[in-house]
């Protein structure tokens, strides 16, 4: 059968929409917060950790491990991905390992007893781009500078 | 103008899809148990309604009978989430409910500990808050 140029567009575009985007998704279902983890915050270690998180059947996370980062902050982020769930988007087809981006960042010196620590989830827009996590924290302050050293002395 | 059965059955469609305003969270933002509530000994459930604006930026948000410590941390806390629109709807409202618990008993400790539950339901939980030792209330 010959098709006329109008047909053939027609096919291409029906096959280009059939083929193209769809997948299945882990999307997260259950988030856990975190804390920015002690040590890390008191060796001032800031940076991003990224997480490939395998997910069972039933949407609870099998294993988690972490693929860049410092050790430190790896060990953290991979003990909060443990404690997530997902569940599968509404797509056809097999999905993918999901990934979690973890963010750690420091802002500025807390007394010790008073250091808060704020924890964001943020979902972008488009498909291929993961969850990113942002955990910000404070750091101690451990030692005075030398002149509010001298200044209490005098006073 | 006819109003045929498929013109009337199109606008019924179109109308229903409008009023169906459905948002999804995409910042989600943690929150601790705030100090106060828990050396009150507060906890309970607190329902937030978010009214959203068309970029998906919360315009405001109401805990309609409650006022305490709880209710004011859900607020300040809904405010600063974010969510995007999956059909098409100019602004739309949101039900966030908040649970406070308080994690009692002898083996209760660590830090307060946060929990969202796709699509509403945000768990918060913290340790008892230890009762001063009778020494430290004489001080001196």
């Amino acid at each position: 059968m010959r098709l006329g140029r109008f047909h053939r567009w027609w096919l291409i575009i029906i096959l280009l929409n059939v083929c193209v985007p769809a997948w299945a998704e882990w999307e997260p279902a259950e988030i856990v917060g975190m804390a920015y983890p002690l040590i890390p915050r008191m060796a001032r270690i800031e940076g991003f950790v990224i997480v490939r998180v395998s997910v069972g059947p039933d949407g609870s996370v099998r294993q988690a491990e972490a693929v860049s980062g410092h050790p430190l902050l790896e060990k953290a982020a991979e003990e909060n991905a443990r404690k997530w769930k997902f569940k599968l988007s509404e797509r056809p087809g097999r999905a993918r390992d999901p990934y979690l981006i973890y963010r750690f960042i420091l802002t500025g010196t807390c007394a010790i007893r008073d250091c808060r620590t704020s924890f964001v989830v943020e979902f972008p827009k488009m498909i291929e781009f993961p969850n990113l996590i942002i955990v910000t924290g404070e750091t101690h302050q451990l030692q005075y500078s030398r002149s509010e050293v001298s200044k209490n002395e005098v006073q | 103008m006819k109003f045929g059965k498929a013109r009337i059955f199109g606008l019924a469609l179109l109308f229903a899809h409008g009023l169906a305003a459905d948002w999804k969270p995409v910042r989600v933002v943690g929150l601790e148990y705030p100090e106060v509530a828990l050396i009150q000994g507060l906890e309970g459930t607190v329902k937030i309604d978010l009214y959203i604006a068309h970029d998906g930026s919360v315009i405001e948000a109401y805990a309609a009978p409650r006022e305490d410590a709880l209710a004011a941390a859900a607020v300040r806390n809904a405010r600063e989430w974010k969510f995007r629109r999956i059909n098409s709807a100019n602004a739309g409202q949101y039900t966030l409910t908040y649970r406070f618990q308080i994690r009692r008993g002898e083996g209760a400790r660590g830090p307060s500990e946060f929990r969202f539950v796709m699509p509403d339901q945000v768990f918060v939980t913290a340790a008892e808050r230890p009762a001063k030792p009778a020494s430290a209330k004489d001080g001196r």
